[in-house]
């Protein structure tokens, strides 16, 4: 009876048009995640950098110029490269909702410059530990699928607890972050267990952590591995 | 037994010889066997004001003044420490009486210092028992709340000789210029540096971060042994200990500065009372005041070397500290 249902439906879907007909066609020709497939996946990031701005040693003075500048520090975080892995469930063909984690150690730098005193400049580094807690929604567009239906774009959003050590453990600060990413996972198997490329960039808002600027902060982000559905 | 001595704090020329080797801005003395920080143990810190005005300061304007200095200190709250005054009196701010006593004093003899502090203090533990702050007559006061040009103004020295009074001494958290016949301020980010600001200012009757860090050092609170870290470590050129080197601790996002020295010859520093986070370090030889304004006449501070930034960003911890920073410089 459902197969019977299937075919009229692609019966109908042919006849309203191409695009229409080739996602129905993908539908028929692969097993698509079923509502408690469980996707795992891993791989690696990358975070552009931001500036984190300048900052002024200054000191007070008794004239009408209220301050002496003693020297400035003018702060910044490289772009970044790390790892993330994550676990997701299908709600529905279309829908997964997932858990990650992700993982990489930014240089944050500042650069001391405009002594008062003409003392040479100079960077002074630090390496931080950058976690980030997750949870996603996933959104696949089976319609949009490429490659004979191997390649499926999504979208996904969601938001994560950020956790930053500095060097040494010797301090632990915290924040939060929203993303939002576009990708593909591109699928080299037709059956339910099957092995995958996944690939996506959008934009992570974080606030707080070791970024003491007020307000949210936003950073490019990329990420790309291997996924597997069972 | 207790024994006492006595040694004098003064905002501009200071006079004191205190030993420079303990923490970087405070008072402290040596025992036969180790040095201790000078400190009240019994609170409130009873004080009297000295029933005498001078020229523009009555007696009454005096103890408002004064009262408002204390409780510039007794504001901080990472600190604890308190006061309370007792009542005008006739004794003089300078004498040993075993009374704690602030006011005026004609002493034409020190034309360039502004105030002194005093101290009675048992040398065998640093606690301090008595401290008298005399304010010389030999220079023109104000008290009016925005200060009067040409003046200085009362209140903003008292907050410095009351630093001194609670067991700090001087910072070296400014920047001089040589002029004739001394030195001027360009800039202090520290009420207890040694130099007083222009008269007519008055920036002096608020303290900074420096003098925060300093007297939360000596007087914690039981939270603030939580929630403030220190940096120690040493300066070291070509291998060997800095002595006197001055190191400042900025911290970028609270734009604060809090200053240390390097106090013996392995170029030991500490500088507590900071706030968790980011710092950056620069080490400069101590070149802007009198050396005798940090240091007693026997301590030699080295003075050859340049001024740098340490190439390493310090991360302070909450009720920790971090520790072995080394920072190398070079000779001039």
């Amino acid at each position: 009876m459902r197969g019977l249902l299937q075919s009229a439906a692609a019966a109908l879907l042919i006849l309203l048009g191409a695009h229409a007909a080739s996602a129905q066609i993908y539908r028929l020709r692969r097993d698509p995640p079923g509502r408690g497939s469980v996707e795992l996946g891993g791989g690696v990031m990358w975070a552009s950098g931001f500036e984190l701005g300048t900052s002024a040693a200054q000191l007070t003075r008794s004239g009408q110029q209220r301050t002496f500048d003693l020297f400035s520090a003018e702060g910044e975080v490289g772009g970044f490269p790390g790892a993330h892995a994550r676990v997701g469930v299908y709600l529905s063909p279309t829908i997964s909702l997932e858990a990650g984690f992700r993982y990489a150690r930014p240089q944050l730098a500042y650069r001391l410059s405009g002594d008062a005193e003409s003392a040479p400049e100079e960077t002074a580094t630090e390496i931080i530990n950058h976690y980030v807690f997750d949870g996603s929604l996933l959104v696949h567009f089976p319609g949009a699928a490429f490659a004979s239906g191997r390649g499926v774009p999504f979208v996904s959003g969601g938001a994560g607890y950020v956790r930053e050590l500095h060097e040494g453990n010797a301090l632990v600060e915290t924040g939060n972050e929203i993303h939002l990413t576009g990708g593909i996972k591109y699928w080299f198997g037709t059956r339910g267990r099957r092995v995958g490329f996944r690939a996506e960039a959008g934009i992570s808002s974080r606030e707080k952590g070791f970024d003491q600027q007020e307000g949210r902060r936003l950073q490019p982000l990329a990420l790309a591995g291997m996924t597997f559905l069972y | 037994m207790r024994r006492s001595v006595f040694a004098f704090a003064f905002a501009i020329l200071l006079v004191w010889a205190a030993s420079p080797l303990l923490a970087y801005l405070k008072l402290g003395t040596t025992t036969q066997t180790r040095t201790v920080n000078l400190r009240w143990n019994a609170f409130p810190i009873r004080y009297f004001i000295t029933d005498r005005g001078a020229p523009q300061v009555t007696s009454m304007q005096f103890q408002s003044a004064a009262s408002r200095a204390f409780a510039t200190w007794h504001a901080v709250e990472t600190a604890e420490t308190s006061s309370e005054f007792v009542g005008f009196t006739r004794a003089n701010p300078v004498t040993g009486d075993g009374m704690t006593v602030l006011g005026f004093t004609s002493r034409p003899d020190l034309d360039r210092v502004l105030a002194a502090t005093n101290f009675r203090l048992d040398t065998s533990t640093g606690e301090i028992v008595e401290s008298d702050i005399f304010f010389n007559t030999a220079t023109s006061w104000a008290v009016d709340p925005a200060g009067v040009t040409g003046r200085h103004d009362l209140e903003s020295i008292a907050v410095h000789e009351i630093g001194h009074l609670l067991g700090l001494s001087h910072s070296a958290v400014g920047e001089t210029e040589v002029i004739p016949g001394g030195r001027r301020v360009l800039g202090a980010e520290s009420v207890m540096f040694p130099i007083a600001f222009a008269p007519g200012t008055i920036h002096d009757r608020s303290l900074k971060a420096d003098d925060v860090a300093g007297i939360t050092d000596i007087y914690p609170t039981t939270s603030s042994h939580r929630s403030r870290g220190s940096i120690s470590g040493r300066v070291t050129k070509n291998g060997n200990g800095v002595q006197g080197a001055h190191v400042v601790a900025f911290n970028p996002a609270a734009g604060t500065l809090v200053g240390g020295f390097a106090l013996n010859e392995s170029g030991a520093f500490t500088i507590a009372g900071l706030e968790p986070g980011i710092h950056l370090l620069r080490v400069e030889p101590l070149d802007d005041g009198d050396l005798d304004s940090f240091f007693d006449s026997t301590f030699v501070v080295d003075l050859d070397f340049r001024v740098r930034f340490h190439d390493q960003v310090v991360v302070v911890p909450a009720g920790g500290g971090v520790r072995d920073v080394e920072i190398r410089v070079t000779p001039k």
